[in-house]
């Protein structure tokens, strides 16, 4: 029996080419270790194939993907239980020197309401206006959230939050 | 960290190319989901409903005669029949009493008897089931349906039931019982607006709750009691499947026969697997049989006799040797063990409850794990 009835090979592998290195990122951040990133990204695309609503456009999707990627990784996290079985993963192997691995650290030690706010607007390049409207929380939160994780990273980014 | 060292540390976290086939065999294929997988596909859709079990039918635990929930005081009570096929084949009978479960009581091969498998409650305690206690001090007590990380929890007669992560799937519809309930989207009394859910993934206002369909259903488990193991059931592209949930916590336990003759261990069976942790990890299936001998027997047998503790004194290594079992029953449900060899504890899945269980015959059997 299919999971996903109709679902065609070549439509799963565009998206997952489209999108895959954008959910792993923010689950990685999130949760540190390739074991439960790879099953928040099958979880993702689960969801994306049985459940997700008409999108307007890839820009729609994109945002519904990265909603739902953070929102299942922040419900992973609370799980007693992973928590004690997934804290052994040698970072070490995912990075070229010493201080990308800091680097990497810092990221993932950083409060969970913080992760996906800074990735969306340092790494994938959203404005403020763009990750209030991904994330459903105010303008100002994402703000204060970016100044925060800021601190916390011991960040000199540029940006004034008000592109 | 200025945000060139930012994008260089994120650029080098990329995905397996294996990981790709790995997706596509879970969208494609069932039965290639991972234990892992399974918990989270159902638990995830579970948690958006914020449901009220809605009871308007007394239970039949299916497991004996008469067997009926206690029902909470919003519950409309009514008499019901159902058949229903223990382990060992028999049908139940009509339903007439309006007994209380909680004056019922059954021994480890399912039969009723009139000992204290449920009573007690004036024994030293588990006082461990964290995942529990987090998801209560997460949860709003209206919340039926509910989530820790990825363990799904039920509210349900007035007790927390836990996903059984190995018992999610179409085919264990064939157990599916007398309808308890159905679950209802019914959001959270009490909330103090928007503002203070605005970072809470399932709050009201957030888009994907619309995702998701109300009217789960929950049954009793045939065989077993709706104290212990209930089923909660629901649909997926026109294909009905079933999830277990099980509360073995909520009561005190004084030895792990207070679990496991509820699961009905002993003689019932059918076969044996074990994987190592890290076969578990990396969502292998890679299993290797147990040869169901009179060392595995003794094991089980120790089971009934362990003692509950806390697994504070677990260490990491402890887990890094963890070995997992799953035992096929009679009737096709799987059960869940982990086995830690330093501490000689084990701890049932479904339960997140750890037991110590005496050195010699855990040790004899885990030697046979190679």
């Amino acid at each position: 029996m299919s999971f996903v009835p109709g679902l065609i090979k070549q439509d799963f592998k565009e998206k997952y080419d489209q999108y895959c290195k954008l959910i792993y990122k923010i689950a990685f951040i999130h949760l540190g270790n390739k074991a439960d990133s790879e099953e928040a990204v099958q979880e993702v695309f689960i969801k994306l194939y049985r459940n997700a609503p008409e999108f307007h456009d890839s820009e729609h999707e994109k945002a519904w993907l990265i909603r739902v990627t953070s929102n299942h990784c922040k419900n992973m996290l609370r799980s007693f239980w992973r928590k004690k079985v997934t804290q052994f993963e040698d970072l070490s192997v995912y990075f070229g020197s010493q201080k990308e691995l800091e680097n990497a650290q810092l990221i993932i030690n950083l409060p969970t309401k913080y992760k996906t706010i800074i990735h969306l607007y340092y790494y994938e390049g959203y404005a403020v206006k763009e990750i209030s409207d991904i994330l459903k929380i105010t303008e100002s939160a994402v703000k204060m959230r970016l100044k925060r994780g800021r601190e916390m990273l011991k960040m000199e980014l540029e940006g004034d939050f008000n592109e | 960290m200025n945000n060139k060292d930012y994008k260089r540390a994120l650029d080098q976290i990329k995905p397996d190319h294996s990981l790709r086939e790995k997706v596509w065999q879970g969208l494609d294929n069932k039965s290639s989901f991972s234990s892992r997988i399974r918990i989270g596909t159902i638990s995830f859709a579970a948690i958006f409903i914020l449901s009220i079990v809605s009871l308007n039918v007394l239970p039949n635990s299916g497991m004996e005669k008469k067997d009926r929930l206690s029902k909470s005081s919003k519950m409309e009570k009514k008499s019901v029949s159902d058949e229903f096929i223990g382990f060992d084949g028999t049908k139940g009978e009509t339903i007439k009493s309006e007994e209380s479960l909680k004056d019922r009581n059954f021994d480890s091969n399912g039969k009723a008897k009139n000992g204290s498998a449920l009573k007690s409650s004036a024994f030293g305690g588990l006082g461990n089931n964290a995942a529990a206690d987090s998801a209560r001090s997460n949860a709003n007590t209206d919340m039926s349906i509910y989530q820790t990380g990825s363990i799904g929890m039920l509210e349900f007669e007035g007790k927390t039931y836990r996903e059984d992560n190995d018992n999610y799937s179409y085919n264990i519809l064939k157990l599916k019982g007398e309808k308890l309930g159905t679950t209802k989207i019914s959001f959270q009394k009490g909330y103090k607006g928007k503002e203070s859910f605005k970072d809470e993934p399932f709050h009201p206002n957030n888009k994907d709750l619309e995702l998701y369909p109300d009217g789960y259903e929950i049954y009793s488990v045939k065989g077993y009691n709706p104290e212990y193991r209930i089923m909660v059931s629901g649909n997926s592209n026109g294909d009905k499947w079933g999830s277990i949930y099980n509360c073995f916590t909520e009561k005190k336990i004084a030895t792990g026969e207070d679990v496991f003759s509820n699961i009905y261990l002993k003689g019932n069976i059918k076969s044996a697997r074990w994987k190592t942790i890290e076969s578990w990890r990396n969502k292998l299936e890679v299993y290797k049989n147990i040869e169901l001998s009179t060392t595995f027997e003794d094991f089980i047998d120790a089971l009934y006799i362990s003692k509950p503790l806390p697994n504070d004194s677990l260490s990491n290594s402890d887990f890094d040797k963890s070995k997992i079992l799953y035992l096929t029953m009679k009737n096709q449900i799987v059960e869940q063990i982990w086995l830690f060899p330093d501490s000689k504890f084990v701890k049932y899945q479904s339960e997140n409850s750890y037991f110590k269980v005496e050195d010699r015959k855990f040790d004899a059997f885990y030697k046979t794990l190679k």
